[in-house]
């Protein structure tokens, strides 16, 4: 890997439209732990279902069928699976509350991944290797592969942002969100907090897995350890350093902490090492050779230290409950622009509530 | 009995050995404002939660409407026509105050989730009706210039309001306020038993009151029930209850075997 392949078409879109994945699992998250109050640390498991979901349907697809219609389908099943399992969690979770709730739903998402681990129609510990079956990824063909998932990949994510939305801005919406701030007082007011609960899970269940069913299709090879705790804990972190509730902080955490840990992962680009050879100092080549290291072997051990951190020191993220344009420093610089004659910004922001 | 469209039955609930409310029977008849009064840890608030169906009762049984309701969730029973406030607010802190009350129209809310996902235009119809309300009632309050504010950011005084205007935009036949005047002053209580008063007439409300100043209780209620220990010990018009020696007495701190 040297500097110059970062701005390789294929390097981009990679990334793209993995931070387009990433985005929908933190968002469908965010429904859960941010909205609803639920805070779960079980996510990667609804992901782990959408993808191996989409994964077998396409492997052990029962006929010969066009590669859209098995692809169609790939995504359904996905969606559908982890819908189901979101279900299946958030029914025995109602009663818990706080520790007990993030204690159960994690060990949920580590009975999923044993699971898995020992399905040996699925691959077992070995993975998955999917097929292509809507656009062939060969030399030749690997452009369009490659602009056909970023197309997609960014209108689910829009659609995911869009589906949100719609919910949170309604009476169903706020009806989840009234469970957060006070249970008792939502359910005597006539919210049926368990109802609602359920529909939270559900419904960040079905995006999750829709995530994964792209995942599956877009990396052709899924195995029980991309969907193990760390995974888990980088996107609540996600969705904790953009603010429980917020959605555009979600996002924009989303595209922060995704490229500060392909950054680490791809050892600084090799940029430290490249500059102590450059000045030529065996202390300090040895410097940056260990940098190096810790950042693709540790870059697990940085983000758990900040997710600690941010839940000690700055539980409310980014932005809190609040949307970016929602917040007094944003109104200030939409004022600004405002006076300078350009048109409002926040106009949009504030008809949404 | 009928007539009346509460009934409690011989209402018990025990926590552990202490009998917080023991035999609790009353019966509010329709349109009636009955306060309910009695020392600090009389059971006042227990009843309430017996009621609203936060509490199961250890024993006993409330009849609304003739139906009993033991055991019905919460929601369930608001949305059968009982709406409450709490002794210690318990408003959507950081929620609008808007949002506070378009909450509790939320029980009957007339489109669903696919329609709310999909824009549908049930779900305009359906939003204009919850904010028409919502205003109504922040306007009968008198807290509409609030609409936007966080309920945490009200003072005291309109927090109190707000969870009263909460409470109606549940669409109640019957409306329990636990020590609405509380920390209240003398201005602001009158203000506030005048505003009961009317919302009472105006909505055609049932209403049962938990108060501990006696003036407040005195110049709203007809009738009075009063609670000490677990257990009535007096019930009678204002008068005849402020000149009772059992309720003096409770209320002197003197211990009452009723
Ligand atoms: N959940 C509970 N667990 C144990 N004891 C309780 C519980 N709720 C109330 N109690 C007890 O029951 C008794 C009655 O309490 P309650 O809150 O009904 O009194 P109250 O009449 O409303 O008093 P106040 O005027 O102080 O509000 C008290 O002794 C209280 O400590
Ligand atoms: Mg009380």
């Amino acid at each position: 890997m040297s500097f110059g392949d970062i701005f390789s078409y294929n390097f981009v879109v990679y990334h793209l439209i993995s931070v387009g994945i990433f985005a929908m699992l933190a968002l469908s998250l965010n429904l859960i732990n941010g909205y609803a109050g639920m805070f779960s640390l079980g996510h990667q498991a609804f992901w782990a279902v959408g993808a191996y979901g989409a994964g077998a349907v396409i492997v052990h697809f029962p006929f010969q069928a066009p590669g859209v219609v098995v692809f169609g389908s790939s995504l359904l099943a996905g969606i559908g699976l982890a819908a189901l399992a979101g279900f299946v969690i958030g029914v025995p979770c109602l009663r818990l509350r706080g520790d007990y709730l993030a204690i159960a739903t994690l060990g949920f998402a580590e009975i999923v991944r044993i699971l898995l681990n020992n399905f040996d129609w699925v691959g077992g510990s070995r993975g998955l290797a999917i097929p292509r079956v809507l656009i062939e990824k060969t030399p030749a063909t690997e452009v369009w592969f490659y602009l056909f998932f970023l197309v997609f990949t960014v209108a689910m994510t829009g659609l995911t942002v869009l589906v949100c939305r719609n919910l949170i801005h309604s009476s169903h919406g706020r009806a989840i969100v009234s469970i957060r701030e006070d249970e008792v007082a939502s359910e005597l007011i006539g919210v049926n907090v368990t109802y609602y609960k359920v529909v939270a899970f559900l419904i960040g269940a079905a995006f999750a897995g829709l995530a994964g069913a792209i995942h599956a299709n877009f990396f052709g090879i899924i195995s029980p350890k991309d969907f193990g705790i760390m995974p888990g804990i980088l996107i609540l972190l996600m969705v904790v350093l953009g603010g429980m509730g917020s959605m555009s902080g979600t996002l924009l955490a989303t595209v922060i902490l995704y490229f500060v840990q392909q950054i680490l992962k791809l050892k600084l680009f090799g940029l430290p090492s490249t500059i102590a050879s450059a000045i030529g100092w065996p202390p300090l080549m040895r410097l940056a050779d260990t940098m190096e290291t810790l950042a693709v072997d540790r870059w697990q051990v940085f983000f758990a230290i900040l997710l600690i951190l941010l839940m000690i020191s700055a539980p409310q993220g980014f932005f809190g409950k609040r949307e970016i344009w929602d917040t007094a420093a944003y109104k200030k610089l939409a004022g600004l622009f405002r006076s300078g004659g350009r048109g409002s910004g926040s106009a949009a922001g504030e008809g949404k509530t | 009995m009928s007539g009346g469209i509460l009934e409690c039955r011989n209402l018990t609930m025990r926590f552990g050995g202490l009998v917080a409310v023991d035999r609790f029977d009353e019966t509010l008849v329709e349109g009636e404002l009955l306060g309910l009064i009695g020392p600090n840890g009389a059971g006042k608030t227990t009843v309430f939660n017996m009621i609203t169906g936060v509490y199961q009762p250890s024993s006993g049984d409330i009849f609304y409407r003739g139906g009993s309701i033991i055991g019905l969730k919460p929601h369930r029973i608001t949305a059968g026509g009982i709406a409450r406030t709490f002794q210690n607010i318990r408003l959507f802190d950081d929620l609008s105050v808007l949002d506070n009350v378009r909450l509790a129209c939320h029980h009957r809310v007339s489109y669903g989730i696919l329609d709310a996902v999909f824009r549908r235009y049930k779900f305009h119809e359906g939003e204009k009706e919850i904010l028409r309300r919502s205003t109504e009632l922040l306007e009968l309050m008198e807290l509409s210039s609030r609409s936007k504010d966080l309920a945490k950011n009200l003072p005291y005084g309109e927090q109190r309001r707000l969870e009263i205007a909460r409470a109606l935009a549940t669409g109640p036949s019957l409306l329990m306020l636990d020590e609405p005047a509380a920390g209240m002053n003398p201005q602001e209580k009158e203000d506030l038993s005048e505003l009961v008063g009317r919302i009472r007439k105006n909505l055609d409300l049932t209403v049962l009151l938990i108060e501990h100043d006696m003036a407040f209780v005195m110049g709203l209620c007809e009738r009075i029930v009063v609670l000490d220990y677990g257990k009535i010990i007096c019930r009678g018009t204002p008068k005849e209850v402020r000149t009772d020696p059992k309720v003096i007495r409770a209320y002197l701190g003197g211990s009452v075997d009723a």
